[in-house]
Formats: structure tokens, sequence, C-alpha cells
């Protein structure tokens, strides 16, 4: 007795199709799955044979072989349970009418999901990814589990079945009672969040505000430096605030990866808000990047879309650092194992803050520092030059005086939305600009593409050159200048790079005796 | 090339240069007569001069010209050559004393110089066209280099040096001298060296240069001078109180914080403000 039923294995974001294979045969009694199974997948067998004895299903007292082809791609995951659960009732109805079971046989629809020992269908991990991906060969009718309708109505164009347990699936199969199909793609797109802090609560730190819009309006890294207690965390965290909403695009995107990272909370179906990732210095260099055996997006993939913000910079050690040049250049991370290789998204805004020094007081014209001067370079020299290369926008925050949180004069403060305002303007003229040049933000400018959008006026050269010369700036922070002064224009709404933006970017530096000479 | 002339009686001779001992009768000149309209600082030293002279006499008179001010000097080889070029390096019109005929360019290795001054400086010489060099004509002219100039920077010099000459006749027009210290081990160090223990007032170091020749407060002036009413307003603010924020500026001027940042970057660009960590100073 044969049958088999199609379902999907994930490979990063990728949903491949697979085939579950089931052979049942007269024989001492047994269950042995091939095709480079894991152990989640292999431990099937127990959950398959208990709920079904459970649902008053009989399990068949045979010889039976479970194959997962392609058999030379591993497989891992409790997705499978479903699938093969299938394929076993398949094997012992064989007399029954099995006309519910037609197109899962023939391809038409593929089936995932986890089975409990009662017999009960739960959430699986990644099932947006799959479902794409099967979509994309053809695929277009799929049983899941209902826990997670909501997030698989996101794909267009496609039939669910919600599958609750393992009984609704056997009456489908033998056309007894069948499950009524969800048409997919209508999608409620929840409102913004309410409980989205404001840069209204930020008393002072003008300067830094004007430096957190001009960063994100062309999502340009940031590195904030300066003592504790200025207010470096709070302005990280209400930068999400201040980025336009997710496209639906990005928001499939996003939502693809928070499935295969299985950090889709309950109940949520679609991320809409920018992701704001904010991981403790002690994360492990895979946990930030990605990786794993059956390698998992990273902090960095998770901040897709969004900000990942780094608090206290200089106390992550400097390999695992290191290891965000590549991906904050590429826009993607590539994961090599020895018999995979697999890529995830990673256009994140980097925002990040620093002390200057381990007691944090360095440059502080109230508090002594107590650190030495080898202390200071040691904790400096954690960020590297190509790291901070990297990071286009560098600020120094300061501690504010009192006539600068005056209730008097901080009530005129600048809010979020209007911050916005400014942002989505200048993300506009950035997207009109670089339509079909495969770039999105000015943060993602080229050495050819500078060349072509940024060239100031006369005014601007003159001045640019006289920067140049005053603090002997390298040919790459040159380049930072001009993308930050690209940016600059755009809040102002100037199609050309006037004298004013680089001369507001000169500002955008660290102290020297901080960084060196650096930018 | 068109050669004009200025008597001593005409309104356009330099009042200063007039007032000296033996003043020249008529000057020939070449290019602009009003940069000399005011005292400018000379450049003087040897023909034969050392690398670390050249380098010296092209820096000093980089950052003389940097503040604004044009350099006097001789147009003879070395050192005089390396002033003029320092000074135009940094974009000054330039000012040479000829100790020829105004149309003589001598010596002849100086051509490109002579032609590159005449386009965009002054050449001078109280010598007729055609008049060929004499070796007294020399010294002689070195009385106007002085003349035109209200401080004398000596580079390299030995004892019995030109430049030991004009020092000596700017001392008696009332011109300060400078000299560049030098190796002691050099003739060439010999006569800067001597004017030092005499009593000139050493360069000390390249980068105190145009402050210890007293240009820096008239640079200063002229650069506020040129800004705009914003930037002034701004530079005031700074002033008032030293170590202000952006914020505060823009809160106390009524302008919007990114464009406070800009005329900071402006002012600070023009060496007059600094900034640490988003403190401003006022640049003294």
């Amino acid at each position: 007795m044969y049958s088999r039923v199609l379902t999907a294995s994930l490979y990063g974001l990728s949903g491949e199709p697979t085939w579950a294979e089931v052979d049942c045969e007269n024989g001492l009694p047994a269950f042995s799955v091939v095709g480079l199974a894991d152990q989640s997948v292999r431990e099937a067998r127990e959950r398959i044979r208990a709920s079904m004895e459970n649902c008053g299903l009989s399990f068949p007292a045979k010889r039976i072989t479970v194959n997962l082809t392609p058999a030379n791609k591993k497989k891992e995951g409790s997705h499978y349970d479903l699938p093969l659960a299938a394929g076993i009732l398949m094997c012992s109805l064989k007399d029954a009418d099995l006309s519910g079971a037609a197109d899962l046989c023939t391809g038409k629809a593929a089936c995932l999901g986890e089975l409990t020992l009662d017999g009960r269908v739960s959430a699986v991990d990644g099932v947006l990814p799959m479902i794409m991906g099967l979509k994309r060969s053809g695929v277009r009718k799929f049983f899941i589990p209902g826990a997670c309708l909501p997030e698989a109505m996101l794909v267009k164009e496609v039939e669910l079945y919600p599958v609750n347990s393992i009984l609704e699936l056997a009456d489908h199969i033998t056309g007894m009672d069948r499950i009524e199909p969800v048409k997919s793609g209508q999608v409620n797109v929840p409102g913004p969040a309410e409980h989205v802090p404001d840069f209204l609560d930020i008393k002072g730190q003008e300067t830094v505000k004007r430096a957190a819009q001009i960063a994100a309006a062309g999502m340009h890294g940031m590195l904030m430096a300066g003592p504790p207690g200025t207010g470096k965390t709070m302005i990280g965290k209400r930068i999400p605030g201040i980025l336009p909403p997710l496209g639906y695009d990005e928001m499939l995107e996003v939502t693809q990866i928070y499935s295969a990272a299985g950090e889709l909370k309950n109940g949520a179906s679609l991320i809409s808000e920018r992701p704001f990732r904010a991981p403790h210095h002690t994360v492990t260099k895979a946990a930030l990047i990605g990786g794993g055996g059956r390698p998992r997006p990273g902090e960095i993939s998770l901040a897709n879309g969004g900000v990942l913000f780094l608090d206290e910079l200089a106390e992550f050690p400097s390999y695992v650092l290191d290891s965000l040049r590549q991906p904050l250049e590429d826009g993607f991370v590539v994961i090599n194992r020895l018999r995979t290789k697999v890529t995830f998204p990673s256009r994140f805004m980097l925002v990040a803050a620093m002390n200057p020094c381990r007691c944090g007081y360095y440059g502080d014209p109230v508090h002594r520092c107590t650190c030495s001067e080898s202390d200071r370079q040691r904790y400096v020299g954690r960020i590297s030059g190509p790291l901070m290369d990297r990071i286009d926008l560098h600020v120094s925050v300061r501690r504010p005086e009192y006539k600068e949180i005056d209730i008097g004069r901080s009530k005129n403060g600048i809010s979020s939305a209007q911050l916005r305002e400014g942002v989505e303007n200048a993300m506009a003229m950035q997207k009109e600009r670089y339509a079909g040049e495969g770039i999105k933000y000015n943060s993602r400018l080229d050495a050819k593409l500078l060349e072509k959008y940024c060239v100031p006026d006369e005014k601007g050269k003159k001045v640019l050159k006289a920067t140049f010369e005053k603090w002997h700036l390298s040919a790459r922070s040159y380049h930072r200048m001009l993308k930050l002064a690209r940016t600059a224009a755009d809040l102002d709404g100037s199609a050309e790079i006037k004298e004013r933006h680089i001369l507001e970017i000169i500002n955008y530096r660290l102290p020297d005796e901080l960084f060196g000479d650096k930018f | 090339m068109d050669i004009k002339t200025v008597d001593i009686d005409d309104d356009n001779y330099p009042e200063h240069l007039r007032s000296i001992p033996k003043a020249p009768e008529t000057l020939y000149y070449i290019g602009d007569i009003k940069l000399i309209e005011h005292p400018l600082i000379a450049i003087v030293g040897t023909r034969r001069c050392s690398s670390y002279g050249r380098w010296a006499a092209e820096g000093i008179a980089y950052r003389i010209a940097s503040c604004g001010i044009s350099v006097v000097s001789g147009m003879a080889e070395g050192i005089d050559s390396a002033a003029h070029r320092g000074c135009i390096k940094a974009g000054t019109p330039t000012v040479a004393v000829l100790g020829t005929g105004i149309d003589i360019c001598f010596p002849k290795s100086n051509l490109e110089l002579y032609r590159r001054i005449a386009e965009d400086g002054l050449i001078l010489s109280e010598y007729p066209p055609g008049q060929m060099g004499a070796p007294w004509m020399f010294p002689e002219r070195n009385r106007i280099i002085s003349g035109l100039s209200k401080s004398v920077v000596v580079v390299e010099g030995t004892l019995k040096s030109g430049s030991m000459i004009t020092a000596r006749l700017a001392l008696e027009q009332g011109r300060d001298v400078y000299a560049v210290p030098g190796n002691i081990n050099q003739p060439g160090s010999a006569g800067v060296n001597r004017l030092i223990s005499d009593g000139a007032c050493p360069i000390l170091d390249m980068d105190s240069a145009a402050q210890t020749l007293g240009l820096s407060a008239a640079k200063r002036m002229r650069r506020v001078e040129s800004l705009s009413a914003e930037e002034k307003l701004v530079l005031g603010a700074v002033i008032e109180d030293p170590g202000t924020d952006p914020g505060t500026l823009a809160f106390r001027t009524g302008i919007a914080v990114g464009d406070v940042l800009a005329l900071l970057g402006a002012l600070e660009l023009k060496d007059l403000v600094r900034s640490s960590g988003q403190r401003f100073y006022p640049e003294k």
C-alpha cells in the first residue's frame, strides 16, 4: 500500500516542496522514517500513533516506511506530523472513498501541521514562508493548523483549509465532512499602535533629535556617544516612531522572517509595525547574525525594515560587532553550512549608543572621569575603524543643563509626528530619484551613484573642500558626509545639495579627543 | 604687458612708502596697484637657500596669505621665489619688487612665476623698462620691499647677505623685523641668528607664525565683517554664553535647530567658534 502527500521544508526563508511518502506492508509492525529526517521529525512516529489511537482512528498494525523526498536534504521541524498522518490514513482506508484526498495526492494541495497526543493540530513556525514557497511552484490549496490561519491569510490568491484536529482531516479525506476552504488575501492591517513612545517626552537634546531625523530619513546608521543618563536609550527607542509605516510588501517580508524565526506572537498575523530589536550586549554572534543547525534568522534579520538598537556598543565583544560589517554593507546575510547556504535579508537601520569611556564621564564638564588613558583607549578601541566607517552619522549627546529641560521652554519641543512628516517627505524624494537604481535610501548609495546624485552646487563644493582640508577627512568620511548632506537636502525639499546642507552635517561628528579625527 | 607708472606726488602712491628715506620718485608697475594701499608683510632671504629655508618661507607665506594679506618679496631665486609661491598657493595675490627694469625677468628661470604675478598680483620696479640689472641695484630696491611692509621676515641669510641689508633698512624705516631661527652649523643661518640675538623677534613654530606676526586678530575682524546677519546673531549668542548647545541657541535666536547647526558649521569652518561634543565656544 502506497500513498503520498505534498508538504514543505523550510530552508532559511524559502519553503521548498517535499513529498511525504508512506508505504504500508504486511510484516512485523514497525514504523521507520527515512529521508534525512532529524530528531523532531522521527518523533512524529509517536505523536501520530497516539493521536490516531486517541481519536478512535485505528493505526495500522503493519510495517510502515515513511520517506521524505527529496531524500538528500535535511528535514527539521514538527510540521511533517499532519502530512504523514494523512498518508497513513489513506493507506489504512484503502477501500473507502478517498475523493477528498485527490488534491493532496496529486500535489495540487499541500499539508502541514503538528499533532498533539490527543489529536489536535497545533501551530508551527514558518507557515507563511512555506506557503509562499509552494505557491511559487504552483500549489494553490493548503491544509494548515487553524491557529496559523491569520498568518496564512497574508498570501494572496490561495485556498486555505484550517485543520483543528486529525479527525477533521480524516473526515475530509473520506468525504464525510468536508473542511470549508477560506479565501485568503483579506488582511486587516492593524492601526498604528498607541503605546509608541514619543519624542515629545525628551527634554532638550534638540541636536540629537535633528540628527535622528536625518538618520531616519535616509536610513543611515547612527552612533550616539555621551555620558550616562543623557537620554541616548530614550532617543533610540523613539526612532521607529518617526519612520513611515511599512508598505504591504515590506510587511510580508518582515512577517515571513518572524514566522520562520517562530517569533509571531499568539494571534499576531501580520507585523505591521517597524521592528525594533534591542539585543543585550551579551548576545552571541549566532543570535545576532543568524545561525544554528537549521539556520534561523538572527536579530539583524528580525530588525529588517526597522531599527537594530545596540545600547552600550562598546560592551559588545568586538568579534560580534565586526560580524555586522558585511550585512550592513550588503543588506543581506549569507549563512553557510556544509550542506546548505541560507540568505536572510538584513536591511535595518543601525542605531547605537555608547559611553565615551568605562566610567562614562570622559569629557563631562562636571563629573571627573576615573579611567586611565589606556583603559579609555581599550574601551573605545572595541569598535573597529571599519565598523565606525559604516555608521554614517555620529553625534555626541551631552548632559542637558537646567535651562534646556526647563518646562517653559521644553513644552514647545518637537513631536514624533512632526519629525515623521519630514522623514516621509524626504523618503518620497528618494523613492522618486532612485526608481530603477535598485536602491531606496541615501544610505545605500555606492561610490558610482554618489557621483551621479550627490554633486553639491558650486558654493557647496567650496565648503566641502574647506571642510575636507580643515579636518583632514578620509575618502570614506567624505562619502559619508555627502550621503548625509544628500539626506539633509531631501529633508529641506531641495533637489540640489547646497552649502547649508553640508554646513549642517559638519556638526554630526564626535569630538576629536574621543576617536581621533574620525568624522 | 601693460606697464604703468605712479609718481611720488600721485594720490595712489602708497603713503607708507612716501615717508621712507630716499623714497623712489617714480614706480613702474604691472598689475593691481591697489595691493600696496595698506602695509604688507615682506619675506626675504638668501638665493642659495636650504630645503629647510624654502619650506619655512613657503609655509610662512602661506599662513600670512591665508589671513588675506599679500606677501612682498624680490622674486630672486631661493627664499624670494618660495615666498611668492606660498602666497599664490593660498590664493592671495603677491607683490614682487624687481631690481631690474620692470619688463625684465631675472633670473630667467622665474619666467613662469613672473607671468603668474603679472597676471594676478603686482610687479614693481623703480627702473624704467629695458634697464638691465647691475649688482648695486638689488640692495637698492630692498628699501622699497621693507618700505611697502609693516613687518619683514628674514628666513635665511649669511652675515653679509642682501637680506641683512633689508633688515637694517627695515629698522631704519621703523618696521618690525622677524627672523626664522636656523641651524648653527650652516653659514646661511648666521645672519638670521645674529638678527635674533640683536633683538629681532624669532618665529618659533609654523602653527603660530601668523599669530606671532600679529595677524590673527586682524584676520578675525575681517572674517567677522564678512558674516551674514544670521551668522552674526548666532556668533553673538555663543560669545555671550560660551558652552551653549544648538538647542538653546535656536531657542534664543528663534532660528530652527537645523539652520542653527548649519550656521554653526559655517562659523566653525571660518574658525570663529569651536565645538566640543555639541557645546560651542568662541574661538580666540
